[in-house]
């Protein structure tokens, strides 16, 4: 690994996303995108007693799918890291305590998945491992729950708030296999520009995930032209409108090839879900179903995958803090 | 000025690029919403004094039928959906009142 510029680093030992899995929930399977999706769940329980348990399940059965279609068999996998957006990571370390890999339980918010592939190749890159395993998901229930109201209440949600996405993705990294690969990392730092909303996540993450992107650009050297798409993990339509302008205003044109996997994911008129979709799952789905499939069909050949998150949680927001946003690249080449 | 230069104006960018709710209409329903509720209860009082109970007996029955047709439509997960059309502030402020 090298390090590029000043906060990205190229992957020298080239590291192949090997296979993705993702299972998503009843919202999901009504959106967009889901024919792209492994499995399409009806029920938000899960067949489960609670919400917690569901998303357990989902982060369990997705990590279970992409284990057994990539054909490793889960003695080969060397590492695994996982998150969610629940307090202790729950969902993760219950869902997976029976999986039988070395866990590391990590927390970027929603940036999470895009943080377990930064940290993951890290790994494979440096000959640590073999294959690691990454995953991360949320549910729309358990999440509102936590942060925000519980949703007997039946809370009126304004324009700018996001619908967390139900389910969870995931993918095996390796140290052989022909591509996809992850070919740069840029990590983010966290950057508060003072949002202190909580139904406005996309603008409280947006100047994270410019920062992180035109640190990109200016570390390697590239353009956005270079890529065939940019796509941001879950800033909704009015994260996406911001980045667009104050990227232009700083240079760098990305209307052409530029899209946010919280604004694909859901279709915002039929589906009533405001500014988007959000959460873990949300860039964690669209890129193990969506992206994926178009990386190994060859219709795209150069993304750059920006997963934000809001560092935040319900009693900073009580206390009157402000959101810090966080966003971490990853660029992934056939 | 660049708006990421301060979270002032920041903060004044993102203001102008959020939506607002649309508060007339929100406001429009939970009225109305509201004050069918409260017609409800009030034919529950009636009913009551006509079968001889006292005022305050009469209210506590009113509550009484009001929460359990609450909690029962939570139960058939349609409380919810009445709460999203008609503002759910109302609908707590409305309990309290009753």
């Amino acid at each position: 690994m090298k390090k590029v510029g000043n906060q990205t680093y190229r992957i020298e030992n080239p590291v192949t996303i090997l296979e993705t899995a993702c299972i998503v929930g009843p919202k999901e399977s009504g959106g967009p995108l889901a024919k792209d999706f492994d499995k399409c769940v009806e029920d938000e329980f899960y067949g489960e007693s609670s919400w917690e348990k569901a998303e357990s399940r989902f982060i369990k059965d997705t990590v279970d799918t992409v284990i057994s279609k990539s054909g490793i068999p889960s003695s080969k996998i060397d590492a695994c890291y996982a998150g969610d957006l629940l307090n202790q990571c729950i969902s993760s370390s219950f869902g997976l305590r029976e999986l039988n890999i070395p866990f590391f339980g990590i927390f970027g918010a929603c940036s999470t998945f895009v943080e377990s592939l930064i940290l993951g190749s890290i790994g494979v890159d440096g000959n640590f491992f073999e294959n690691v395993l990454c995953a991360a998901s949320s549910h729309f229930c358990s999440a509102e729950k936590q942060f925000r109201f519980p949703l007997e209440l039946g809370n009126q949600r304004p324009p700018t708030a996001q619908w967390t996405v139900t389910g969870s993705g995931a993918c095996i990294l390796s140290k052989s296999g022909s591509g996809p690969y992850i070919t740069h990392i840029t990590p983010g730092k966290i950057v508060d520009m003072g949002i202190k909303d909580a139904n406005s996540m996309g603008a409280a993450m947006a100047p994270a995930a410019i920062d992180t992107i035109i640190t990109h650009f200016k570390d390697t050297g590239r353009s956005p032209n270079y890529y065939d798409g940019i796509f941001t993990g879950d800033l909704g339509y009015i994260g996406k409108e911001i980045v667009i302008e104050m990227t232009k205003s700083k240079g760098y044109n990305l209307k052409n090839n530029y899209n946010d996997c919280g604004v694909l994911i859901f279709d915002k008129e039929k589906q009533d879900t405001h500014s988007g979709g959000s959460g873990c799952a949300c860039c964690a789905s669209v890129f193990s179903g969506h992206l994926f499939k178009k990386l190994k069909d060859k219709k795209l050949k150069r993304i750059l995958l920006i997963a934000t998150g809001a560092l935040t949680n319900s009693t900073t927001s009580q206390q009157g803090e402000s959101i810090p946003g966080i966003a971490h690249a990853v660029s992934i080449e056939i | 000025m660049n708006p990421l230069e301060t979270k002032k104006s920041y903060q004044d960018y993102v203001d102008k690029k959020s939506p607002n709710s649309p508060i007339i209409k929100n406001c429009f329903n939970a009225f109305w919403v509201g004050g069918l509720i409260c017609v409800i209860g009030e034919i529950i009082s009636q009913y009551c004094k006509f079968r001889s109970l006292t005022t305050t007996l009469s209210g506590t029955v009113v509550s009484i039928s009001l929460i359990f047709i609450s909690a029962f439509l939570t139960a058939i997960n349609v409380f919810n959906r009445i709460g999203k059309f008609a503002g759910a502030r109302e609908f707590s402020s409305y309990y309290r009142i009753c």
